[in-house]
This record gives structure tokens, sequence and C-alpha cells, in this order.
């Protein structure tokens, strides 16, 4: 479960976003909302990578404070960025390694990932050789190492191949049904039959809402 | 480039060199002479002609005509009578021959140029001199100089100097040669792309293959970075802070140790490193959000940014030591190391905190750096600098909770 209080995220003096007081319990969430509303912004909060006001917590009987207990609580949240940059020097398995070591992931699980979408074969090339939708592909893959459980993905559709989203549908129905892992998903693009989502999120005039 | 020399043309004169001979290379008009010539050479030149126009000007230029021999003169006999100048001048080469061997690799491996591999019809020995005569071409700087130099030494029975030029030279244009040819063999493999293919058929040489096997530590990124995007800001600034030192170091003697002037060459020393500060601050921003993801405790993270400036200030901490036992003690040594570190890392965060445009941080700089003149002269002591990284520390820990 994830629970927020009085989360608000600031830009300077400018108000970014408020998210209520509100417990999302496991399952599949869609976050929708207009360009520039605020949902990678949400996102970015809940994976560590952005400060803010308020408090958000993770479980149930103890639960963990993403300011107090940080590092346990990163360990159970992983994130993949919409657009996703990482130094052009760094190969896939410099990538995959440090996920593997921060993460206490398995390296030969991320690897049969890459595999299965077909881009093991780039493993040692420097990432500043990679199409976008490599890129993309890669940033999934370190999206489900570890054992977290939730993964939030921004935009996890976009530049990557028609074969390869179904396979990261799958991924994402398979993950939920055999771990239990809850995702938080941003997209634009519909989903059709290809993802069962619990409930749907919306950002409206810079406030999240559960929308159903 | 196919307009000046039909790429067919050049196909069929390389199926028609029956011959193994290395004369064939200095053939008049031979297409492939004329091909790498201006694919490669000329281009690198053109390039670099921004380099070479300041190289020209620091050889040629700084002395009136008439004293233009003396000066040389003078400056070969310094590197032949002195161990030291003549290893730095050797550095010179070798970092010349990098810069080289980094834009020829990256040209060969063009999609433009991809028509290169029709070379891979020559023979091993043909390929080889052909990428020979690149090497000599573009390494004429060096080698010219480099003869000048060792018929100076000959002349004045410097023998070991000048077998010791001959034999750099020669290891130089060979190991390039070899690294351009394993380029055309190897074109289109995808085993050596991005823009570090240099280092790989260097490595590769010697039987290493860092690619596999070696992953790169976190604190490592931003220097890669460094390396990689901002090689002249970083090779200036060195070249800038290790003459310091080295001026320092030979002019200034103490009559007994006392670490507050070498404290205060180190302060000048982070001063300059300023600006490679902001651009790593910069690169962070941009490449590294991903890494606030990573359930990495924040002291940690703390000492991944102090190994990283540990290792962009190594050259100078190590260099200092020539200075040792004339201006420091063994104990003060860990004084001067917690300086720069705890400087550099108090640069870093303010950055972090408050992100300002250049001026105003060179500006915040330069008032540091008047402030600490005045207090080094009092020399703090360690517990001083552990208080300014305790500082840092504070900001770096804001940055990350906001």
């Amino acid at each position: 479960m994830l629970q927020f209080r009085k989360v608000e995220k600031y830009y300077g003096a400018h108000l970014a976003l408020t998210v209520p007081d509100l417990e999302l319990q496991k399952g599949m969430y869609w976050i929708q909302g207009e360009n520039g509303s605020g949902k990678t912004t949400f996102l970015k909060m809940l994976a560590g990578l952005h400060p803010f006001k308020g408090e958000i917590f993770l479980g149930y009987e103890k639960p963990l404070s993403i300011l107090k207990d940080r590092n346990e609580f990163l360990k159970k949240v992983n994130y993949a960025e919409a657009e996703p940059l990482y130094p052009p020097f760094l190969t896939a398995k410099d990538l995959v390694e440090l996920y593997a070591a921060t993460k206490k992931a398995d390296i030969d699980a991320a690897k049969q990932q890459l595999e299965e979408l077909h881009i093991l074969d780039a493993y040692h090339q420097p990432v500043g050789t990679y199409s976008s939708g490599m890129v993309k592909k890669l940033s999934l893959v370190l999206a489900f190492m570890g054992n977290p459980d939730w993964i939030l993905l921004d935009e996890p559709l976009i530049t990557i191949d028609v074969a390869a989203v179904e396979l990261v549908c799958k991924w994402i129905n398979d993950w939920h049904a055999r771990k239990g892992i809850s995702f938080l998903i941003s997209s634009h693009q519909s989903f059709a039959d290809g993802l069962k989502f619990t409930g749907k999120l919306s950002v409206v005039e810079k406030k999240l809402q559960v929308a159903s | 480039m196919s307009q000046i020399l039909p790429r067919n043309k050049l196909v069929t004169t390389i199926s028609k060199i029956k011959f193994g001979g290395l004369w064939s290379v200095f053939f008049r008009n031979n297409p492939i002479a004329k091909t790498l010539q201006l694919i490669l050479v000329n281009h690198f030149y053109q390039m670099n002609a921004g380099f070479f126009a300041f190289l020209f000007f620091v050889l040629f230029g700084v002395v009136k005509g008439g004293q233009l021999i003396d000066y040389h003169y003078s400056l070969i006999i310094a590197f032949l009578e002195s161990p030291i100048i003549l290893a730095g001048v050797i550095l010179a080469w070798v970092l010349y021959t990098l810069k080289c061997t980094n834009y020829i690799i990256k040209r060969m491996l063009e999609p433009r140029q991809l028509f290169l591999t029709c070379l891979n019809h020559l023979s091993n020995k043909q390929l080889f001199a052909w990428m020979l005569l690149t090497q000599v071409q573009v390494f004429a700087p060096v080698w010219v100089y480099a003869a000048i130099a060792t018929a100076v030494a000959i002349h004045l029975n410097h023998w070991a100097q000048a077998g010791t030029m001959i034999l750099a030279n020669l290891v130089l244009i060979f190991t390039a040669a070899r690294c351009y040819t394993s380029t055309i063999r190897n074109h289109g493999t995808g085993a050596f792309l991005g823009r570090w293919a240099f280092l790989d058929k260097w490595a590769a040489l010697i039987g290493i293959s860092w690619q596999h096997s070696f992953v790169k530590p976190v604190y490592s990124y931003a220097i890669l970075h460094l390396f990689r995007e901002r090689k002249q800001m970083l090779l200036l600034t060195k070249v800038f802070t290790l003459l310091f030192l080295y001026g320092f170091i030979q002019l200034y003697e103490p009559y007994k140790p006392d670490p507050r002037p070498i404290l205060l060459c180190f302060l000048l020393i982070v001063g300059s490193h300023s600006a490679l500060i902001q651009q790593i601050r910069a690169f962070e921003r941009e490449f590294l959000p991903f890494l606030r993801n990573l359930p990495v405790k924040i002291p940690i993270r703390f000492l991944h940014l102090l190994a990283m400036y540990f290792l962009l200030f190594l050259p100078e901490l190590l260099y200092v030591w020539m200075a040792y036992p004339l201006h420091f003690t063994l104990l003060e040594y860990p004084q001067i190391v917690l300086m720069v570190l705890a400087l550099a890392a108090f640069l870093h965060s303010i950055l972090l905190v408050y992100e300002m445009p250049s001026e105003d941080y060179l500006n915040s700089v330069f008032g540091m750096m008047a402030v600490l003149f005045f207090v080094l002269l009092y020399n703090p002591g360690i517990l001083f600098f552990l208080l300014v990284l305790l500082i840092a520390y504070v900001f770096f820990h804001q940055h990350i909770y906001g």
C-alpha cells in the first residue's frame, strides 16, 4: 500500500502538484492527464528523484517512510523514465551491474529480458551508440530489476516496437499476477486489452485525483 | 569524395595490386594514397586548424624572427639535458598520438566512409603500409620536430636521448597504424563502436578487453565525462596547475617545513578547477538523475563524491610529493588532501543547492578564495577543513531531501 500525507511539490514559489491524503492499495494503476499536468512530477517524487513537502509511506504493518527510511523505500520502488538519458559512454553492462549491486538483483534475469527485447547483442556497447528505442528498452529492463513492491513506468510504450509493446505488457501482467508487484503507469496511449487496471488516477488542475 | 575519386576506381585499383612491396605506398597519383589523404589526413588538419594555429603561435610566434633558432635550440637543449622535461615532451607526443588515433578511427567508422572497407582486399602488409603512411602524415608535426631534436642530440653526443626519441616516435607511429589496420579489418562488426573506440584498440593490442571486464564505478562517471566532452578544458587546467606547482616547488625553498604556502597553492589549484566542477554538476543534472532512484545511503553517495574529486586532483596530490620533505611533513599531507576534498565538495554542494549563473558562481568562488587566503595564513589546522566538509555534507543532504 502507498500512503500520501499532505504531499505538495513546489518549483520555487510555484505550486506544481498537490496530492491529497490518499491510500493506494496493491494493484495496477493508470495515471492520466494532459501534457504538463504533473504526472511525471508525481512519479519522480515517488521514485525519490524530486524532493517535496509532505510524506509518503510504503507498506502495511511497519510502513516505510520515504524521508526516514529512504534507502529501504527505494529498494521497493523502481522507476523507468519517459525519455531515459544515461551517460553515453556507459554500456548496458555497466548499468545492469550497477542496478544489480544496489537493488540486490539478478544479472542473468536482466540479461534474459534484454535478450527477449533483442538488445543483448549491444550489451557491451556504449549507450551512446543505441537508438532511442534501445535506450527505452534498457530502461524498462532496469526498472524490473531487484525485488520491488511497486514499479513506476512513465510512458513505457513510446519509441519501442510493436513486438516490444506486447512483451512489456506481458511482463507487467505476469509480474503483477505471479509476484504481486503493483504498477503505476502513465501513458497517453491506450493499452486496449493489454493490461487490466485496478484503477485510474488523473491529474487535474495540479491535483492528483482517483478517477475510478 | 566520390565526386573527386570514384569509389569503383579505388576498388578497381586495389584489385589490380598484385605486388606486395611497400614501395607501392609511395606511388604518386595512387588513388589509395589520394583517398586516404583527402578523407583522413586533410580532414584531420582542417578540423584541428585552431589547435595547430595555437601550437604554431606558441612555437614560432612568441619570439622575434632573429631569435627563433636560438629559442628552439634552447628548448631542445632543455629536454636533452633534463630527463623529466624529456619525459614531459614524450608524454605530449603520446597525447597527440591519442588525439590522432581517436580522430582517425572515428572518421573511419562514419557511415559515409563505409567504402573504406574495400581496403580489406589488400594483404595485411599492404594495408598496414597504407595506415603507416596515414599516421606518418598526421604525426608529421611531432616527428619533424623530433627529427631535428634527434639531429641536435647526435651532434652533442646525447646518444641515449636520441635513441629514446627515435624509439618513442617509432612505437607511437607503428602502434597507431596497427590500430587503424585493425579498425579497417573489423569494420561493421560493431566491436569497436563508440567514442572510446581508440582506447579499445590500444587496450586490445596489449591483450586487454576492458569493455568486457571493467565495470566503471559510479565515482568515475564525471571524470570520464570530462575526458570525453571537456578534454581541452581538462588538459589546460591540469597543465596550468601542474606547471604552477612545479614552479612553486622549484622556486620557493623554506627554512623549515611549513604547510601554509603549499596550502595556499592548493587553494589556487582548487579555484582553477572551479569551471570543471561546474561542468561536473551540469553533467550530473543532465545525465545522472536516475542514480537518485537507487537505494544508496547518503553517506555512501557523499563518499562517492569525495572519491570522484580525489581522482580529479590525483595528479596534483601525487606531484606535490616532489615538495616532500622540504615543504611539508608526513603528518601534514592528510591536511592537504582533506583541504582539497573539502573545498571541492563545498563548491560542488553549493551548486547542488543554489543553481546559479556562471558569473555568480565564479564570483562566489573568488569570494571564497579571498576569505580562505587569510584563514590559511593562520594555519587553521585539520579541524577547520573537517568543518568545511561537514557544511558540504549538510548541503548535500539538503539537496537529496529538499
